[in-house]
């Protein structure tokens, strides 16, 4: 149990008169709000420290100027004010200290407007992603943004991230979509930008910045008519190297496929090997807890026993040729007028065999469809079983992206075993999705394992020329690698939390890194 | 006075770093550790200085980076062109047409600096909402007002915190002079040109809207006003298969929305974008980062 503080429970109380009593010091509240879902936090929980450091007050506003109260009291107490939408964050960005007031904001979650003639949407930002997209496709419009986390993210986490979506390379990623927000910053001030418009600065500080500058409440985006067709396409290359000539070739013709995925060869032997299950209906019986806990068949016990080398097979994969693999696999969708689809599908056919591609059809493609927002929830069972397994997420220039895929391969390698996949893509470059999955005799050596692992791939990112972060953000888990990359553009976004947040309320510890050792040099 | 004092110092510490030019003084750096030198000197001796792209004003020595003038490298691959700041725009564009690229500026090339046309917004170039996946700036490297340098590295996208390049872009100097830049060029390729006369504005935006919401990426797109005509501007551009697709879905979404296709030759010209307002977030962050004004008001 949780008790709360005496202050807590003060502190509620005069929040509660702020945002008409939506305010808890309820330990249950109080532990679910705890964390996000940093992979490194579940090794720790895991262990047995369900909640480290549970807020002291969680709140739920329902509008800007509730939000613009809660923040403007807090500063006037030098309280943290951690904003939270739902919880999915992978970076550690949420990691409330116990005095600190927990800002929930998905009970914002009203449409404001939809203008169906220039196809713009002013929603609440603590819409949960899928209720989004559900209320525009009843309108008959897409925000064309799938996150695999679009059922437990919400709007202001994905600005507040710079999320992308697995139909970036249509629509783009949030950034691109997004075309005026309101927020609240660190003194409770409200403030409002909108593209072309007298603030449009604004745009680009505080998306991307965590809830350390300010609190997203609306955002203004672009939508785009249901798509009426789509169109699928699916290739085999013979390495990784030519399915992303391929991509490379694509993007730089003008083509704009929504999904565009290649897999390296392990990562396609995995994805071919991943069933999607149906869905089960819901008079169907659960099954039952099995007694004593969790308990992993011996599938599972072989590969975490496996994983405690992962050099030795990383090694071995790595050896193979990759075409003894299978290839790499690249599908491929389309969400556009029908005319403008077909075209692109029959480019797109051109380029690919151009790069070697051999076409496989439409099917790993649909596949992929129907099983797109699945992968996340297949982790559980290697935290079940004693292993960890996370995903790096980073971004360089073509020319760089092979070296450094390589190169982290190679950091990574002698801690964990690792595969990548290629899924979003622009004319200068692209990103890479690592997946790593490690295992260790007991939890204290687990976090251990992690943090080097974590360490020797940033590293490597940096040292290739690329940026440490795509779309998950930098929480906490990047924030001691954001030096090595961002150098003096760290100061600049220390003064600029300065101007919007003195009192240094919002978020602390997330994004921008503790340097007091530093500092005090 | 200040600026005397400033020449001074430069004298001293870059000789030949400054000097007449078109009738006036300029600071003429060599390189962006030069720029920052001369920010320091101006900083020490309490002078002002006018940023490339910033707004004129009283008794500020310009920075003139003429010669800071190379193509520093061209990233075939990449598609992505290196340059110093001071690179003018239409040299820059020469020497990329040479390779098949262009920065597909629309209309007439600007003859600024790179920097100058960065800092004032990039006016010309290709909007964000005609294509979301394009950008055109990948990285640069900047002087901050206090003398220090950033070096944003290029990448297609990041999500590493508040992105400073799209503050610096537009912010007319304020926050700093941009010394270097990682522009995203593209393939030159053949293009058409569309207009369509609308009733309203309105129609007319909401047929552009409705263009790029049905999966048309304009090399450019414009709405243009012009003596109680109202005309959507559509340049098309790509392989020939995927350009004529698109050409049919504007004519049939600019019918949808009675607009009628005009010749584009004869159409009012589409009128140059305006360098980017001044926005109060630029104005509280440069005070915080250049409290005694030395690169603006």
């Amino acid at each position: 149990m949780l008790p709360p503080s005496k202050e807590s429970v003060a502190l509620q109380r005069d929040l509660a008169s702020l945002v008409a009593g939506r305010a808890s010091v309820d330990p249950a509240d109080r532990v679910a709000y705890a964390r996000d879902l940093w992979p490194r936090q579940q090794i720790v929980t895991r262990s047995g420290v369900a909640a480290p450091s549970p807020p002291g007050v969680v709140v739920w506003p329902e509008r800007t100027e509730e939000v613009a109260a809660v923040v403007r009291y807090a500063a006037e107490r030098a309280i943290p004010v951690v904003p939270f939408g739902a919880g999915s964050g992978v970076c550690g960005g949420v990691r409330p200290e116990p005095r600190a007031i927990l800002l929930d904001v998905k009970r914002m979650r009203r449409f404001l407007s939809v203008d169906s003639d220039l196809l713009e949407a002013d929603v609440e930002a603590g819409i949960v992603g899928q209720l989004l997209e559900d209320g525009l496709e009843a309108r008959g419009f897409t925000m064309g943004h799938f996150p695999s986390s679009i059922y437990c993210s919400t709007l202001g986490g994905w600005i507040a991230g710079r999320s992308a979506g697995q139909c970036s390379g249509r629509y783009g990623k949030i950034e691109d979509m997004v075309l005026g927000l309101t927020c609240v910053d660190g003194r409770g001030e409200t403030l409002k930008a909108e593209r072309g418009g007298a603030n449009e600065a604004l745009l680009p500080l505080v998306i991307g910045s965590e809830g350390v500058l300010a609190v997203v409440t609306e955002a203004r985006v672009r939508i785009a008519p249901a798509p009426p067709a789509r169109r699928f396409a699916s290739y085999t290359f013979p390495s990784t190297a030519a399915g992303l000539a391929c991509i490379r070739h694509l993007y730089q013709a003008g083509l704009r496929p929504a999904v565009c995925r290649l897999y390296d060869p392990f990562d396609t032997l995995v994805s071919k090997r991943g069933k999607v299950r149906p869905a089960r209906g819901d008079d169907e019986p659960r099954a039952e807890p099995e007694p004593g806990g969790y308990r992993p068949g011996l599938g599972l016990r072989v590969l975490m026993r496996a994983l405690r080398a992962p050099g030795a097979l990383n090694r071995i994969v790595h050896a193979l040729p990759d075409e003894a693999l299978g290839g790499a696999m690249l599908i491929l969708m389309w969400e556009d007028d029908p005319a403008i689809a077909d075209a692109e599908l029959a480019e797109a056919a051109r380029i690919a065999a151009q790069s070697g591609g051999r076409s496989s059809g439409e099917g790993p493609a649909r596949r992929w469809l129907r099983g797109r927002h699945s992968v996340s929830y297949r982790q559980s069972p290697l935290f079940a079983s004693g292993g960890f397994v996370d995903t790096m997420e980073v971004a360089s220039t073509w020319s760089r992206l092979m070296p450094m895929y390589d190169a982290v391969r190679r950091a990574l390698s002698p801690y964990v075993f690792v595969m990548a996949h290629f899924s979003h893509a622009y004319p200068d470059g692209a990103s890479i999705y690592f997946t790593f999955a490690g295992s260790s005799k007991n939890d204290a050596e687990a976090l251990a394992t992690y943090d080097r692992a974590w360490r020797a791939g940033l590293a490597a990112v940096v040292e290739a020329g690329g940026t440490l972060s795509h779309h998950h953000g930098v929480g906490r888990s990047k924030a001691p690698a954001m030096r090595s990359e961002q150098g003096v553009a760290i100061d600049v976004v220390r003064e600029l939390k300065r101007e919007l947040d003195p009192s240094g309320i919002l978020n602390p510890g997330a994004l921008i890194p503790d340097e007091r050792d530093r500092d005090a040099a | 006075m200040p600026r005397d004092r400033l020449l001074a110092v430069l004298d001293r510490e870059l000789p030949g770093a400054f000097q007449e030019a078109d009738g006036r003084t300029c600071i003429l750096p060599k390189s962006t550790r030069d720029v920052a030198s001369a920010i320091r000197a101006a900083l020490q001796v309490g002078a002002r200085l006018q940023p490339p792209g910033g707004e004129p004003r009283d008794r500020a020595v310009p920075i003139d980076l003429r010669r800071m003038n190379e193509i520093i490298a061209i990233d075939d691959t990449s598609h992505l062109v290196h340059v110093e700041g001071g690179v003018r725009i239409p040299t820059l564009e020469v020497e990329l047409r040479r390779r098949q690229l262009t920065l597909g500026i629309e209309g007439t090339l600007p003859e600024e600096s790179v920097s100058a046309w960065l800092s004032q917004g990039a006016p010309g170039a290709r909007a964000r909402e005609d294509d979301p996946v394009d950008q055109l700036v990948a990285g640069l490297a900047a002087v901050l007002p206090d003398g220090r340098e950033i070096d944003i590295r290029p990448a297609p996208r990041r999500a590493v915190g508040p992105d400073l390049v799209g503050a610096l872009v537009g912010a007319r100097g304020r926050l700093g002079i941009i010394t270097a830049a990682h522009l995203v060029t593209r393939r030159l390729s053949e293009s058409v040109g569309l207009a369509f006369r609308f009733p309203s504005l309105g129609d007319a935006r909401a047929a552009r809207a409705w263009m790029r919401g049905r999966g048309i990426r304009p090399a450019s797109s414009a709405v243009v006003e012009s003596d109680g005509e109202i005309v959507l501007h559509v340049r098309l551009e790509g392989a020939d298969r995927l350009r004529e697709a698109s050409e049919a879905v504007a004519r049939s979404t600019a019918a949808e929305r009675g607009g009628v296709e005009i010749d584009a030759a004869g159409a009012p010209p589409r009128p140059r974008r305006r360098p980017a307002p001044e926005s109060p977030i630029v104005q509280r962050l440069a005070s915080r980062l250049d409290p005694t004004g030395v690169l603006g008001a």
